[in-house]
């Protein structure tokens, strides 16, 4: 269970303070897929960044599984790490690294044989479908491709925690659809509890089990996707949601006719 | 068409001698360079303040001694520095001693070219490598330094071209090589064509070195498809 409690953040520039997150309380429940929205700087990133602590929050605490990790040291952090995946808008994959090396890079980062490390790279890969794309590079790769890649990297040590910071964001609709079933489909198979990052309602409504709606560094609303649907109580949400509705009505029919297809 | 004097310094393997000194000066003075820029544009770029491992005095105090470095003429520099050979080689005349020279002016310029190569690798990649529980060593070596090659190499080519520019000057103080040909038989003994002689062997030298330069670059590279990216 990751759990934020109080959680803070103040980034300090040369001549203002900015507040990011104020005073943000979320439990995410094993197992779950759980949306966070908001619109462009409402601290979504910054929030994500907290669970990692890749950035480190200026007040309030970060529990995973029950451990208050803002205490942890240096060498506890690295192992935490180790067990959250995370990706990215932009992949962030290692340019002059072929696929294989890219997935197999967390392994050598904590030391795993390299012919176990290849072994379970390819049954990564094979899990996102690109098994036969395991000598190419990156820049050889679509964007789906690529964000496929990020994903195979980010479970290559089995974690507990995959984050997800507006993955889909960079990609179109066709591609966004299936990226977010394969995230699906690795919270179903593989137990995967998921954190999705988005400022796109449709993300949340495809994939997500709860959804916390972010405004101006706070949590306006929290609660199961269906309920903030059907129901938005925050100005917020509605803003966020009702325009989408129309679309996603549409997008509903449109991917049961496309099961029909089938 | 020749003057005696080329035609004499050719048949004497003078010439000859002075290309093949010239290529190692520079190639020694650089690997040397190198051995101790590299580093230091390292420690450079992780101190910064966007840096992965921000020391804010160290990487001032360190920008300092480069800038100061950097901002005194060669020609001044080596003069100044011809005690220090001295202490290091203990002679302040002779390729060894032109060698320490190039390493003391080379480095600062090394330890630049390496820090604004790793500056353009992209920060995500850095942050994603982060998320994975990589700490700073292995962020280095397995990710600043391997992401960065391509450009590390172009860097390196520009500076040996700038070095053996500073060698060919070293040797007309005291070392040897084509810059000590030119100025010693060429300019002094009133003999032109030897001048230009060691300007067209200098500049065949510069655009090798440059041409394997970038075809090292470029073969390394996977960010493009064509050369060894492709499968
Ligand atoms: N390193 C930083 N230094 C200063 N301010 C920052 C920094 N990172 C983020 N901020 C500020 O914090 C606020 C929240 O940023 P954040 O990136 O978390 O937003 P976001 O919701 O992810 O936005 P987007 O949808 O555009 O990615 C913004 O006002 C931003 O300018
Ligand atoms: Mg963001």
């Amino acid at each position: 269970m990751i759990e934020l409690r109080h959680l803070g953040k103040i980034y300090k520039t040369a001549n203002r303070e900015i507040v990011a997150l104020e005073d943000i309380n979320l439990s995410v429940q094993d197992g779950e897929i759980f949306g966070i929205i908001g619109l462009s700087g409402a601290g979504k990133s910054t929030l994500v960044r907290c669970v990692n602590l890749l950035e480190k929050p200026s007040s309030g605490h970060v529990f995973i599984d029950g451990e208050d990790i803002t205490e942890f040291d240096r060498k506890s952090l690295l192992s935490l790490r180790r067990s959250i995946g995370m990706i990215f808008q932009d992949f962030n994959l290692l340019e002059q690294r072929s696929v294989l090396r890219n997935v197999t890079f967390p392994l050598e980062v904590s030391g795993v044989k390299r012919a176990a490390a290849r072994e379970r790279a390819m049954e990564l890969l094979k899990l996102v479908g690109l098994s036969d794309r395991a000598e190419s590079f990156p820049s050889q790769l679509s964007g789906g491709q690529k964000q496929r890649v990020a994903i195979a990297r980010a479970l290559a040590t089995n974690p507990k925690y995959l984050l997800c910071d507006e993955a889909t964001s960079a990609l179109d609709p066709n591609t966004t659809r299936s990226i977010l079933e394969l995230l699906k489909r690795i919270n179903q198979t593989l137990g995967v509890t998921i954190v999705v990052i988005t400022h796109e309602m449709k993300v949340i409504y495809q994939i997500c089990d709860r959804v916390a709606v972010l405004d101006q560094s706070r949590i306006a609303e929290e609660g199961k996707v269906s309920d903030v649907f059907a129901d938005p109580r925050s100005e917020i949400a509605r803003e966020l949601i009702l325009p989408e509705r129309i679309g996603i009505s549409w997008q509903k029919t449109s991917s049961k006719e496309q099961q029909e297809e089938v | 068409m020749f003057s005696e004097m080329l035609v004499k310094l050719w048949e004497n393997g003078i010439i000859q001698m002075g290309i093949w000194e010239t290529i190692y000066m520079t190639v020694l003075s650089s690997l040397i360079a190198y051995v101790i820029g590299l580093p230091l544009g390292v420690i450079l770029h992780i101190t910064d303040a966007e840096g992965i491992y921000p020391l804010r005095w160290v990487n001032r105090i360190l920008g300092l001694f480069v800038n100061f470095f950097r901002s005194i003429p060669f020609i001044i520099l080596m003069v100044a520095m011809l005690p220090v050979a001295k202490l290091i080689v203990g002679v302040s005349l002779g390729n060894r001693a032109m060698i320490v020279m190039l390493v003391i002016a080379a480095s600062p310029y090394v330890a630049r070219m390496v820090e604004s190569s790793l500056k353009e690798v992209n920060a995500g990649v850095i942050e994603a490598a982060q998320s994975m529980g990589a700490n700073n060593f292995q962020l280095v070596w397995k990710v600043l330094l391997p992401e960065a090659k391509p450009s590390l190499i172009i860097g390196s080519v520009i500076s040996m071209v700038t070095i053996l520019g500073y060698s060919a000057m070293a040797s007309t103080i005291g070392g040897t090589g084509l810059g000590q040909i030119a100025i010693s038989y060429g300019h002094q003994r009133f003999n032109p064509d030897v001048t230009w002689c060691c300007v067209i062997l200098t500049v065949i030298i510069v655009q090798v070195i440059q041409e394997i330069g970038t075809w090292i670059a470029h073969k390394t590279d996977k960010r493009y498809s064509g050369g060894s990216a492709v499968k």
